[in-house]
């Protein structure tokens, strides 16, 4: 498989296999859409990506090359967020700035399985925490009165899961 | 970067993961993802209630409608005057095959904005899934097969009944399975059947004694994430799956080790089990399970290998509920501080063993803001033994009087002696005086509670007495019933108004007036139910 070259948005340019590339549908369209063929020595510019980022992205895309492509979200189904495999749980044990940016550059780059992935481990952090907790987990600034408080914990207190 | 500056989109893709209470709590930390997660909550939540629907019920409906959730789930057969109401994109009817006709399908579907009915099934007759399928073979709807309760007699082919229905109907999410008699298979003649994958994600079994008949279920069923074990043998049971939620109730023995057959789980984080030996290894388990916030124990002990030295109950919990669960509260006190919610609920007089309770040593709950004691006896034991400056509701008998809490909201129930109100106006002036609501569970309307309470002099927003009658031997509810209530109301309104300007009454609605009276709100409503369902009101 040929390789293709990605520039990030602080210039550094990154010397990748297309195979890996191709995870991410932005740059198979872009590539596409601009008709670059094989072996030219086009740059594709990813203006949103940093460097730090980019170079994990192609980390974990260089690992899940060969997964099978991920299927179309079905809403009726629920959705799980323990089946992170123990690779992902190391390679996303970075910092929530780190963590975020990845989300970004996954949705950015339209790479399903990172996307998921990352969103899955915000969740996580989420899961079994109180309002309280969550704040502080991502400082959050509570912005309810006392009274607005109540109102809140009221209103959804008789919803049941589906 | 921070969470909040992520993107709509991305937000929104976050969110979707998370289970409708950590939704819940979410939209609790700031407006914004108060309004952000509405949609999702919508989307995960379903309103449920019985038939007939009473007043309540159909005030929650109109205000569901009005918000615009999209779920309603009907139990029973819709009825006409409910249906006016339903607006609904999709409507769960849960119903059994006998009551679901033609009739009722087409006027759930008759109403235009109606896309999607979901069906909740229950069945006890083998023709009841030829049935249902020339039910649904209508092409102006979508109907979704979603929930099937299967009865059977015996234990013979429910595995191939089962996938006869899942063969029907793939979309079936939910089963409830329900076996008449337990019959206990012996280990050695219960066999795990080589079967197809399911696609249940929640699974209900009663009553079932054939452990391979319940193993192929669960272990066939790789999406499983709530079970409900009632009456059901569970020795040589593994539970492979990740559950969220287990409830195990009614084992047929109470040494059963726990620990082999959910020792897989670390993703629980709501648990309920009843008539059981909890011991070491299995609340080692239960600490693995980070995301356990919520737990349920009814009749369950702790079992003599939990020893003090190294004993950790389970410490991520917030909400928490004991039923005659005496060992677990006294043991595990200590390990209370993350609590939000803590409900004692077993309500007889006395305690199995109370003087287990009595020597507990102080406690700091910080979080705590709902705090429920049925068993009057525990009330003083309890409340002298904690502080909790953040509780908001706090719900207990009389004997609360010796030690009230700081709480903003002070219910107390079952309060039958009315010479008693005068004691109680007197320690809230001693101990909570800033109290801002006090309800009581009354069984009357009295003037000298309102007498009592003006000379008490104390200075509460909000006076709720709301008229409880809980069973049918109440002579007030019963022998005097209507009439009675409504003189002794005349008394105190006649008494009121006589009082001139300063006070007012004005009737809220059919169950309820309010006076206003020295800054105070005095509710008096009527909101019991006789014996035979009906609502009480004032006409």
């Amino acid at each position: 498989m040929p390789n293709i070259k990605l520039q990030s948005s602080d210039g550094e340019i990154f010397d990748t296999s297309l195979d890996i590339a191709l995870c991410s549908l932005t740059i198979k369209t872009m590539i596409d859409d601009c008709g670059i063929d094989e072996g030219e020595d086009t740059v594709v510019p990813l203006p949103n990506v940093n460097s730090t980022i980019l170079r994990k992205v192609l980390t974990w895309a260089q690992y899940h090359k060969d997964d099978p492509q991920p299927t179309e979200d079905d809403d009726s189904k629920e959705k799980r967020t323990d089946d992170i495999s123990s690779w992902d749980a190391d390679f996303l044990k970075v910092d929530q700035g780190t963590l975020f940016e990845l989300i970004l550059a996954a949705n950015y780059l339209d790479i399903k399985g990172l996307l998921d992935v990352t969103c899955k481990t915000v969740a996580n952090m989420i899961k079994g925490k109180t309002p309280e907790e969550i704040r502080k987990t991502f400082n959050i600034k509570n912005d309810f009165t006392p009274a607005e408080e109540e109102q809140v914990r009221k209103e959804n207190e008789w919803c049941e899961e589906k | 970067m921070e969470f909040l500056e992520l993107p709509e989109d991305v937000l929104h893709h976050v969110v979707s993961f998370l289970t409708l209470n950590s939704l819940k709590n979410l939209s609790r930390t700031c407006k914004y993802l108060f309004y952000f997660t509405e949609s999702q909550i919508t989307k995960k939540s379903v309103i449920h209630f019985q038939y007939p629907p009473y007043k309540e019920e159909l005030r929650r409906i109109e205000e569901f409608n009005r918000n615009g959730y999209p779920n309603l789930k009907l139990t029973e057969k819709p009825k006409y005057e409910l249906g006016t109401k339903l607006t609904m994109k999709n409507v769960y009817v849960m119903s059994s095959l006998s009551h679901l006709n033609n009739e009722c399908l087409e006027y759930v579907s008759q109403h235009p904005k109606v896309q999607n009915i979901f069906l909740c099934i229950c069945s006890r007759q083998p023709d009841d899934l030829v049935h249902l399928q020339e039910l649904v073979r209508r092409p102006d709807k979508n109907y979704i097969v979603d929930e099937v309760s299967l009865s059977f007699k015996t234990l013979t082919d429910i595995l191939e009944r089962i996938e006869e229905w899942v063969r029907c109907f793939p979309t079936i999410r939910i089963l409830n399975l329900h076996v008449e008699k337990f019959k206990f298979v012996e280990l050695s003649k219960s066999k795990n059947r080589s079967i197809r994958k399911f696609r249940f994600e929640r699974m209900k079994l009663y009553n079932i004694g054939d452990i391979g008949l319940i193993s192929s279920l669960v272990n066939s069923s790789p999406a499983l994430q709530h079970i409900k074990l009632e009456n059901c043998l569970m020795e040589g049971l593994t539970v492979q799956p990740q559950l969220t939620t287990l409830s195990a109730k009614n084992y047929l023995s109470k040494l059963i080790e726990l620990e082999k057959v959910f020792g897989n789980q670390i993703n629980l984080e709501s648990l309920n089990m009843s008539n059981t030996e909890i011991n070491k290894n299995f609340l080692d388990i239960l600490n693995k399970n980070t995301y356990l916030t919520n737990a349920k124990f009814s009749n369950c002990s702790l079992a003599l290998d939990t020893c003090p030295e190294d004993f950790i109950f389970t410490s991520h919990l917030t909400n928490l509920t004991l039923n005659w669960s005496d060992t677990i509260l006294c043991s595990s006190w200590e390990h209370f501080g993350k609590l939000e919610y803590l409900h004692l609920a077993h309500s007889e007089g006395v305690s199995k063993d109370q003087s287990l309770c009595s020597d507990l040593p102080y406690i700091d709950l910080p979080r705590l803001k709902h705090l429920e004691i049925a068993n009057d006896h525990y009330t003083n034991v309890i409340t002298k033994k904690m502080t909790a400056r953040s509780l908001n509701f706090c719900c207990a008998g009389f004997n609360i009087c010796r030690n009230i809490p700081q709480t903003r909201v002070l219910k107390i129930k079952d309060f039958l002696d009315k010479p008693k109100s005068k004691e109680l106006f007197k320690a809230l002036k001693e101990q909570n005086p800033h109290l801002e609501e006090l309800i009581l569970s009354y069984q009357w309307i009295s003037l000298d509670l309102l007498k009592m309470y003006l000379k008490s002099e104390l200075n509460i927003k909000t006076l709720k007495v709301e008229l409880f009658f809980w069973k049918s031997t109440n002579p007030y509810a019963t022998k005097m019933g209507k009439p009675q209530i409504e003189r002794d109301l005349e008394i105190v309104l006649k008494w009121v108004r006589k009082k001139g300007e300063e006070c007012s009454v004005k009737k809220k609605d059919k169950e309820t007036f309010v006076i206003y009276m020295r800054g105070t709100e005095i509710v008096l409503s009527a909101r019991g139910f006789d014996f035979g369902g009906n609502v009480l009101c004032f006409e």
